[in-house]
């Protein structure tokens, strides 16, 4: 019994032990050998800087592609139709159609019937509503008009602004799409037959005929409603769980069913209920967030083409081939880590693994959204990978200990990487030196921020530093400095433009403290009334942003601001600036304003920025060279053009491609909320170049970056509370303030 | 010795190897790759936030494991002392030891939040409302939550003593005149030497788990007087200060080493 007890024991000891030795093995880099995948390749549309109305595929299984023609005619633009037809996407010939559309009208949708003879919708902008008309080709390639009563399920006349897919069955019969409700049949007549509905609670978004089945697409539910087209009846509720923020469906040979999105595209075989992933979406464009996919064809020989855009001028054909001779997956994988997602990680992926086919590129989110841990929970995680020497190969640092990480050896020194970017690419160089010291740049942003003030020019040329800011305040007794001058709103507006004066080097400089706290409450004092009533008379809202280690300038769309000053409330209005795309809202306000401008944010530090997009390298990465052309490719021209909302680029040919860029034809407008500014509005063109420039003079005059963290800026403001509402004093707020964060310094 | 191997070799594998590399890492830099000696530990030493959270983690330890360890024994003695009603009782103390941190957390927030409802009532009587957490008060109701949370578990650890003592000595005594305190103090409490050792190193142990609420409330930074060696270790790792962390807590592991031997010595030896 003893022995029995004792080989138990010693078991169960030797178990225990080779538990703890299990892990995943194998070395990070290769992956399995798997053979064929679906490759991507780019084809031109015929005509350049033109996007097609449509694509279609003929019953032969070629491709046709429209392009409407116009004129500058704003009243009645179109003035023709040209068709182009290819069987491989590469070599085009070009058709005039004689096709017209009724005066004013434009083009909605397009489907050809079996016989490869077109359907036309046509939409006109009548007194407050929308018209449409329905034609058929006839054999001289001319339209004739077809009665149609669009109604929905109710009977009710359709609401023709959410007329969404049209397509003709066998039978001639036509199918048109309400978006959000679901499909409506009618005879070869005009009359209607019968609705399929996408659910009680779905939302239509496509739908695709294939035999005597219809099926259509319910986003909200989650799969594929397929109804038969003889009697009407839901035959099969199909399941999908792959839907992303868009998903076409389309049909191909032998009754299959494609749906394409983000995640890939996908494979429904006739009276299946399966969905078989074939093109992995992460592996191609169809991942990029800044394309976006539509007209879905299943090509004669098995390739898929779907048509992809940036939502400007251009359109490229994207074909999908398969190719047995690539491993399905590539073999080298390079790892990507994050705290919150970042567009322009995805956007840059896909543009490497174009360049890199052999490696594939893991974006690790580590808050996606859905996570209840914080970013300390995560960092912690990290470091023990990192400590481990299994951390990720590239960083975005926002968010993380940047100087500890340089500190302790975790990143690589990117200093020759920067001298090669710029031997060809002429960069910002002071945002780029931010976390340069004596042993070379170990972490790199790619985008940077910047507190700005936007108040009329005779204003501007005084505003030197804090007490000039100050001093106007005083001067001006009928006008708040800010809409919103609570002392909380003056703090966040204001805290990123003075903290490095008097922060540095983990320690907080008493004299400059007191005076950004006794200045603030000089502002905050003046005898004009603040905006905002929620706040008056009380401190505001001490908030820190998120995200970005750094501080939030103000609310972020605090457009009541911004109205207070373009209708004369204000003396000025402060913004945070994150990039030539956000600055719509502001350039309204410029032009409203006379001969107002846009300066850095006056404060004790001068020309103050919040790098951001930080990059590093993983010094244990075994991945290094492919790491540095990531890290080369994010801070590349094409990449930097991206506008992706985080900041301005440190590109300066990227730079001055956004500021000559023209977005015509875009109207934008905003109004107010509040008391005051209810019926407030602006609106305008998008920004002209003209307009961008004086945002680029003041990229490219930033000096000072703000890099003190969120949890130091939320302890001092939390302390000097007590100093706005009168508690304590300013001595006492002082030492406080010296005191709460003289543990956090110490650590 | 058969048959604790499994349990022995577990032990070994999951904290005695780990603690030995951590014991090795005080002795390297971050990443465990160049020797600095004695460096860290001078480091680690010299920071203020170490001085802090260790004074603050001692005079926890010493406000708390006293107060629980007397007020433990005394309602054990108490509830021993019943004639009825005595696991109704035991129930009831052991409880908080069931309740979640979380929920310990929402009631914390709940009645000491400035705008809680302590503070609404003292609103009431015409005081200002006090923000519990973010001044020195925080440290009390620490000590508040500890004891309330661990009595019931002391408690029981008494009685279990209380019961080994047997009834003859206490009948003998009786006869021999001895009133109730001197029976405590005569019969009782030198009989209660060996648990007493047990229950003073359980409760050493279980006043760091008191870091949990103390995290949940008030976060990775928070009012000085409740800021403990953990909060510190856990900032310093965030930080990847991999160095002084290890270098703290092999600091910290020889005081409570030290400490438990010389409660052996005190108590345990006299069993």
């Amino acid at each position: 019994m003893k022995r029995v007890k004792r080989g138990t024991a010693l078991l169960l000891g030797i178990c225990m032990i080779f538990i703890t030795a299990c892990g995943a093995g194998g070395e990070r880099g290769e992956t399995d050998r798997a053979m064929g995948r679906y490759v991507e390749n780019r084809l031109e549309f015929p005509l350049e800087d033109n996007t097609p109305s449509t694509m279609l595929q003929r019953s032969d299984g070629t491709l046709d592609v429209l392009y409407t023609k116009y004129t500058e005619d704003s009243s009645d633009p179109v003035t023709g139709f040209t068709r182009y037809h290819s069987a491989d996407g590469k070599k085009w010939d070009e058709e005039t159609l004689k096709w017209t559309l009724p005066p004013e009208s434009f083009l909605s949708r397009v489907a050809y019937d079996r016989q490869d003879k077109a359907y036309v919708m046509a939409l006109r902008y009548g007194e407050g509503d929308l018209d449409a008309w329905l034609f058929r080709e006839n054999g001289e390639g001319v339209l004739e008009r077809m009665d149609i009563d669009l109604k929905d399920e109710t009977g009710s006349p359709m609401n023709i602004a959410m007329l969404g897919t049209m397509q003709i069955g066998e039978n001639g019969n036509i199918f048109i799409e309400q978006r959000g409700r679901g499909v409506s049949e009618y005879g070869t007549n005009g009359n209607f037959i019968r609705f399929y509905s996408s659910g009680e609670m779905g939302d239509s978004s496509g739908f695709v005929l294939s035999g005597d089945k219809i099926y259509v697409l319910d986003t909200v539910g989650s799969g594929v409603l397929c109804y038969s087209t003889e009697d009407g009846r839901l035959v099969q509720n199909i399941a999908f769980d792959g839907f992303s923020d868009y998903s076409i469906i389309g049909g191909g040979s032998g009754g299959t069913v494609y749906i394409s999105g983000r995640t890939g595209i996908y494979r429904l075989n006739a009276g299946g209920s399966m969905w078989e992933k074939l093109v992995d979406g992460s592996l191609t464009s169809l991942a990029m967030p800044s394309i976006y996919f539509s007209d879905f064809i299943e090509g004669p020989d098995g390739s898929f083409y779907l048509m992809g855009g940036d939502g400007g001028n251009t359109a490229q054909l994207y074909q999908y081939v398969y190719d047995p001779d690539i491993a399905t997956l590539p073999e080298k994988e390079l790892v990507v880590y994050t705290l919150r997602e970042n567009a322009a990680l995805r956007v840059a992926a896909g543009e490497f693994l174009r360049d890199h086919p052999d490696t594939r590129v893991n974006i690790q989110t580590a808050m996606d959204g859905d996570s209840a841990a914080t970013a300390a929970d995560m960092i912690r995680t990290l470091n023990t990978e990192l400590l481990s020497g299994k951390g990720p190969d590239v960083l975005l640092l926002d968010g993380m200990p940047v100087d500890s990480y340089v500190e302790k050896g975790v990143l690589t020194d990117l200093s020759h990487l920067i001298k090669e970017i710029a031997k060809s690419e002429k960069l910002n160089e002071t945002v780029l030196n931010t976390y340069k010291n004596k042993d070379g740049i170990f972490a790199v942003p790619s985008r940077f921020r910047m507190p700005a003030l936007f108040t009329e020019e005779n204003l501007a040329g005084d505003l030197t530093g804090l007490e000039a800011l100050a001093a106007l305040a005083e001067s001006h007794p009928d006008k708040p400095l800010i809409g919103d001058k609570s002392p909380g709103n003056l703090m966040n507006i204001l805290f990123a433009s003075c903290a490095p004066a008097w922060i540095s080097d983990g320690q907080i400089d008493e004299d400059g403290l007191r005076e950004f706290l006794e200045t603030v409450k000089k502002i905050a004092d003046t005898p004009a009334k603040s905006y905002g009533t929620e706040n008056e008379g009380k401190t505001g809202q001490f908030s820190v942003g998120s995200g970005v280690r750094g501080v939030s300038v103000g609310k972020q769309n605090n457009n009541e601001d911004l109205l207070h000053w373009a209708f004369g409330r204000a003396l000025a209005y402060s913004r945070e600036l994150r990039g030539y795309g956000s600055l719509s809202a502001s350039v309204l306000a410029l032009r409203h304003v006379e001969n107002s401008t846009v300066i850095h944010m006056p404060g004790q530090a001068e020309n103050v920025y919040i790098p951001c997009g930080i990059l590093g390298v993983n010094a244990k990465s075994e991945m290094k060279d492919s790491a540095e052309d990531f890290v080369k490719l994010l801070l590349s021209e094409p990449m930097q053009t991206a506008e992706d909302g985080e900041g301005f680029p440190v590109s300066m040919a990227a730079q001055k491609a956004l500021v000559d860029s023209v977005d015509e034809d875009v109207y934008i407008g905003m109004g107010g909320s509040g008391t005051e500014t209810e019926n407030e509005s602006l609106e305008g063109g998008m920004p002209e170049p003209k307009e961008k420039e004086i945002f680029m003079k003041l990229c490219n005059s930033v000096k000072t970056p703000y890099t003190a963290d969120e949890t130091l800026a939320e302890m001092i403001m939390n302390e000097a509370k007590g100093y706005f509402t009168g508690e304590k004093d300013l001595e006492k707020t002082v030492a406080d303030i010296t005191e709460a964060t003289k543990l956090y310094l110490s650590e | 010795m058969t048959f604790i191997a499994p349990s022995l070799i577990g032990v070994g594998i999951f904290v005695l190897l780990p603690f030995l590399d951590v014991a090795r890492r005080s002795f390297m830099d971050s990443f465990g790759r160049r020797f600095t000696g004695l460096e860290n530990y001078a480091k680690v030493w010299e920071n203020d936030a170490f001085r802090l959270a260790a004074g603050n983690t001692v005079k926890f330890a010493v406000v708390c494991i006293p107060a629980l360890v007397i007020s433990a024994l005394l309602l054990a003695a108490a509830v021993q002392g019943l004639p009825r009603g005595r696991d109704g009782f035991k129930t009831c103390f052991l409880l908080p030891l069931a309740v979640p941190a979380a929920s310990v957390v929402l009631i914390w927030k709940i009645l000491f939040h400035e705008n809680g409802l302590i503070g609404n009532i003292l609103l009431d009587l015409g005081w200002a409302p006090v923000d519990f957490m973010g001044s020195n008060a925080a440290f009390w109701i620490l000590v508040v939550s500890y004891l309330w949370k661990n009595l019931g578990y002391d408690m029981i650890l008494w009685m279990a003593g209380l019961s080994g003592i047997s009834r003859d000595l206490y009948e003998a005594a009786s006869l021999d005149g001895a009133g109730p305190v001197k029976r405590f103090f005569y019969i009782t409490l030198p009989n209660l030497a060996g648990i007493t050792f047990t229950i003073c190193v359980l409760s050493l142990l279980n006043s760091f788990k008191v870091f949990r609420e103390a995290y949940l409330v008030a976060g990775e930074h928070p009012h000085t007087s409740m800021y403990m060696l953990q909060h510190l270790f856990n900032n310093w790792f965030t930080d990847m200060d991999m160095e002084k962390l290890c270098a703290g807590a092999v600091l910290m592991a020889a005081v409570i080493f030290g400490l438990i031997l010389l409660l052996q010595k005190a108590w345990g030896e006299e069993e």
